[in-house]
């Protein structure tokens, strides 16, 4: 990744708060669902708890209820036996008498005519009269505040039939003349009628009329012991409001609720207790879930395997009138058996669930407050990381700065810039050993910047120094290039010349014959010669001895007009004088004023005088200065004469002598040039060998010059070696003050 | 009125007569040690010893030459006797002073010219001894 020093480090921050974040935010999306299952299942298990608890409550309130009834009824049977004992007991009668017989089961009505039953002799009539008061019954049901009835035995079979009740019937009268049957229309024996039958009591709940009864059932005798009827005490269980009330009211959960099934027939799988009482006495027994599931069957079938107040859990779907869809449902029932009962308490899972959905709504906030922590939090990070990131990396850029200003070669830039941010930063008198470890780079890279400055500033010289010296050599290598050129065709031109000379000494050997004759020519002529130059220095001392005559008369005029000078000079003076002498008289004149006007003219003509005196003085001057200038050019003019004549006697003596060695030498020169010849002879061969051997040099120096062209290409390479160097190093600016 | 006049660097100078006392030759003049460049010495006059002053140097900076028409004028201002050494002083002007220009009329500004003397060929400035002698004067 090439990311910045400083993006690195607020990468590295941001990625320290994200991650764990991450994670976390990972965990708690897992945790979720767990969470939120687990607390669903607790809540269900809670729920279950709840319900089977009211369930067993229930079944204990009945269970209560059931037993106050049983003492009421056991009271309001020993009371009535006890009234019909007073009254003498129960008896047939020999008069008949007829009924209206309902099956309280059919409500088939017919009319049956049976003996009158007497109580004490009296026979208690047809009363279905509420208001009007019914002997006996009405006494027990005053005090034991029970139904109470009295049956006659219709025939052998056992059929019983109400002839005194304070059972109402469906329109609230007393409903004698129903009987129950002592086999039902499936031929099942009644388990009331055969129970007292056999001479026993029976105890539990029965149909009374229209409705279910808490009931003790007991054998009616006469005084010979046969069973002529039977005494019933009852309490409709319905009639105990408290009781309905107290399980209808039972709350379970939000919106669940307790229900009372019955397992009798015609009552099997009817509501006897509903939710607030709205579907009591409605049939679910072939109501399904939405599998199609016979749930209140099923819940019978099981529930009348219960014992004692052991409960069960059902799970279901159910839907209640009114209800749109099924609902998720638990219910737990227990099975009341003398009442024969299925209590159930049920609720809704949702209920439950709503929970659950709260603490999974929780966690969402959780994580979104989570996320907001670390926004905020990442933000916090990214200022600090930023600041701190940037405080890093202030140094290290400054120093790539550097760097770079170094690669560019500003050294003396560099330096000062790292002084600078020195002094900016107070790091001026910092230790090398600085836990900051960029600014101990910088501290380093300022070592560096020294080090290689010197360094350069060696180079630098060093390179000026050698190209001085290549430069040196590099003239002196053109020098000698020079020479040597020069010496080659010098070595030329002196084999050449050697050459010429040794054909000139060839060509002179062979003039010396004709020279020979020429010399002996040259003697005769030079006699000759010698005679007149005789002459002509005799003429000559002549000449020298009368110019020394004249030079001598010169210089006596030349002393003479000196003595006129000194005249003219005093002449001078006195004029001189005289001028003075007039302007004072000129001064005195104008003091005198008016009187002094002649003598003025007196002085003025007095310095007039001494005026022409003065020119005149001048012009001699002039004239003697004229005089003196010939005289002394004549003087200078004889001496030299003189001396060009004594010059000219003395070459001419010279000549002369000359001359007379010529003569001799001329003499001679016969032998001379015989011995010239052979020099000659010689000359020309050592010339031929000089030559050679200048030939043989102009080799050996073109070989020298071809070294040499070699050495000025190496030294000029050298150079360029040198100047390449010294252009890289100029590249470095360093500092000059160092 | 009488004028003497006399040529310094190719400038015609005149001066009045009025107040000279005598023209001497140039005769021995004794130095004096850390005076004025000006100020050539002093001379025996007539067993009076009096400051020579040297007018080319005074108004031009350079010596006067010793020629023999190098004269000294013996001049006397307020009871002061002082020698002027002069160069080339030969002879004398006769004018009428109504031809004389004053200097305040010119205004050259000089306190050292007194009046101009023009005629057909030259200019002649007319010098104020008595300032020069009061300079010096003052100066001493």
């Amino acid at each position: 990744m090439k990311l910045s020093y400083r993006s690195k480090i607020t990468l590295l921050a941001i990625l320290t708060v994200i991650i764990p974040v991450f994670l976390i935010q990972i965990m708690s999306v897992l945790l979720q669902n767990r969470i939120a299952n687990s607390a669903g299942r607790e809540l269900l298990n809670v729920a279950e708890d709840n319900i089977t608890q009211i369930t067993k409550d229930i079944y204990s309130i009945c269970q209560a209820a059931d037993e106050m009834m049983k003492v009421r009824n056991d009271v309001s049977v020993k009371l009535l036996r006890e009234k019909i004992m007073e009254r003498g007991g129960a008896s047939i009668s020999t008069e008949m008498v007829n009924w209206q017989a309902k099956n309280q089961f059919t409500n088939q009505v017919s009319t049956i005519t049976i003996p009158k039953l007497l109580i004490g002799g009296v026979w208690l009539g047809q009363n279905s009269d509420m208001n009007i008061p019914t002997p006996i019954v009405d006494k027990v049901r005053e005090i034991s505040g029970g139904t109470v009835t009295i049956f006659q035995r219709i025939d052998n079979e056992g059929n019983m039939i109400r002839i005194a009740t304070t059972v109402p019937n469906d329109n609230n009268n007393r409903a004698i003349g129903t009987f129950i049957p002592a086999k039902d229309s499936n031929n099942v024996v009644n388990p009331v009628i055969s129970k007292v039958l056999s001479g026993q009591r029976y105890e539990g709940i029965a149909f009374v009329v229209n409705d279910w009864y808490d009931t003790i059932y007991e054998p009616l005798k006469d005084k010979n012991g046969n069973i002529i009827g039977m005494l019933y005490g009852g309490e409709r269980i319905n009639s105990i409001k408290s009781l309905k009330n107290a399980i209808m009211n039972i709350k379970v959960g939000q919106n669940g609720y307790t229900f009372v099934l019955g397992t009798i027939p015609p009552h099997k799988g009817t509501y006897i207790i509903s939710h607030k009482g709205t579907r009591d006495g409605d049939n679910i027994y072939n109501e399904t879930t939405n599998s199609g599931v016979r749930i209140a069957q099923k819940m019978l079938d099981d529930g009348m395997k219960l014992e004692g107040n052991d409960t069960k859990i059902f799970r279901y779907t159910w839907k209640n009138p009114g209800d749109t869809v099924f609902k998720d449902k638990i219910a737990s029932i227990s099975y009341y058996e003398p009442w024969g009962w299925i209590i159930g308490a049920s609720t809704y899972e949702d209920d439950y669930l709503e929970t659950k959905n709260k603490v999974q709504e929780i966690i969402q906030d959780l994580q979104f407050k989570l996320i907001l922590g670390v926004g905020f939090t990442l933000i916090l990070v990214l200022i600090i990381a930023t600041i701190i990131s940037r405080k890093m990396a202030q140094p290290l850029n400054f120093i790539a700065e550097v760097a770079f200003k170094i690669s560019d070669g500003y050294l003396g830039e560099s330096k000062l810039m790292i002084q600078n941010y020195k002094s900016k930063n107070k790091l001026v008198n910092i230790k090398d050993n600085v836990k900051d470890e960029s600014i101990r780079l910088m501290l380093s890279f300022e070592k560096m910047i020294l080090k290689l400055e010197d360094l350069i500033r060696k180079v630098q010289s060093s390179g000026i120094t050698v190209t001085q010296t290549v430069t040196q050599i590099n003239a002196s290598a053109k020098q000698l290039e020079g020479t040597i050129s020069e010496q080659a065709s010098l070595s030329s031109q002196v084999s050449a010349s050697s050459l010429t000379i040794a054909e000139t000494s060839q060509k002179i050997a062979d003039k010396t014959e004709d020279l020979n004759q020429m010399a002996l020519d040259t003697n005769e002529i030079a006699r000759g010669g010698l005679i007149k130059l005789e002459d002509m220095k005799y003429s000559l001392d002549n000449m020298v001895s009368s110019s020394s005559g004249i030079y001598e008369k010169l210089d006596i005029i030349k002393k003479r007009t000196n003595n006129i000078n000194n005249i003219v000079t005093a002449i001078t003076k006195v004029a001189n004088q005289t001028n003075l002498l007039s302007l004072n008289a000129s001064i005195e004149a104008e003091r005198a004023g008016e009187a002094g006007g002649g003598f003025a003219i007196v002085a003025r003509e007095i310095r007039r005088l001494a005026d022409q005196t003065s020119i005149a003085a001048l012009d001699i001057e002039k004239l003697i200065e004229e005089m003196q200038k010939a005289v002394s050019e004549g003087t200078e003019f004889i001496i030299s004469y003189t001396d060009e004549n004594k010059n000219s006697v003395l070459k001419v003596t010279m000549i002369i002598q000359e001359i007379k060695d010529l003569i001799q030498r001329i003499g001679d020169l016969p032998q001379e040039v015989g011995e010239l010849k052979l020099g000659m002879d010689s000359q020309s061969e050592s010339a031929t060998q000089i030559s050679n051997s200048m030939g043989q040099l102009t080799n050996a120096t073109q070989q020298t010059r071809d070294s040499i062209f070699g050495f000025n290409d190496a030294a000029r390479s050298l150079k360029i070696a040198i100047e390449n160097l010294s252009i890289e190093i100029q590249k470095f600016h360093i500092q000059e003050n160092n | 009125m009488t004028l003497l006049p006399f040529d310094i660097e190719n400038n015609c100078y005149a001066l009045e007569i009025n107040d000279i006392i005598e023209i001497i030759p140039l005769v021995k003049i004794e130095d004096i040690i850390y005076a004025n460049k000006y100020l050539s010495g002093l001379i025996n006059y007539r067993g009076q010893l009096i400051p020579i002053i040297d007018l080319k140097y005074f108004l031009f900076q350079k010596k006067s030459k010793f020629l023999l028409s190098t004269r000294i004028i013996i001049y006397c201002h307020l009871l002061q006797t002082i020698g002027i050494i002069i160069e080339d002083l030969t002879d004398t002007i006769e004018l009428d002073s109504r031809q004389l220009i004053s200097d305040s009329e010119k205004l050259s500004g000089s306190n050292y010219i007194k009046a101009y003397y023009v005629d057909e060929e030259k200019t002649t400035k007319i010098i104020n001894v008595a300032n020069i002698i009061n300079t010096i004067y003052n100066n001493k």
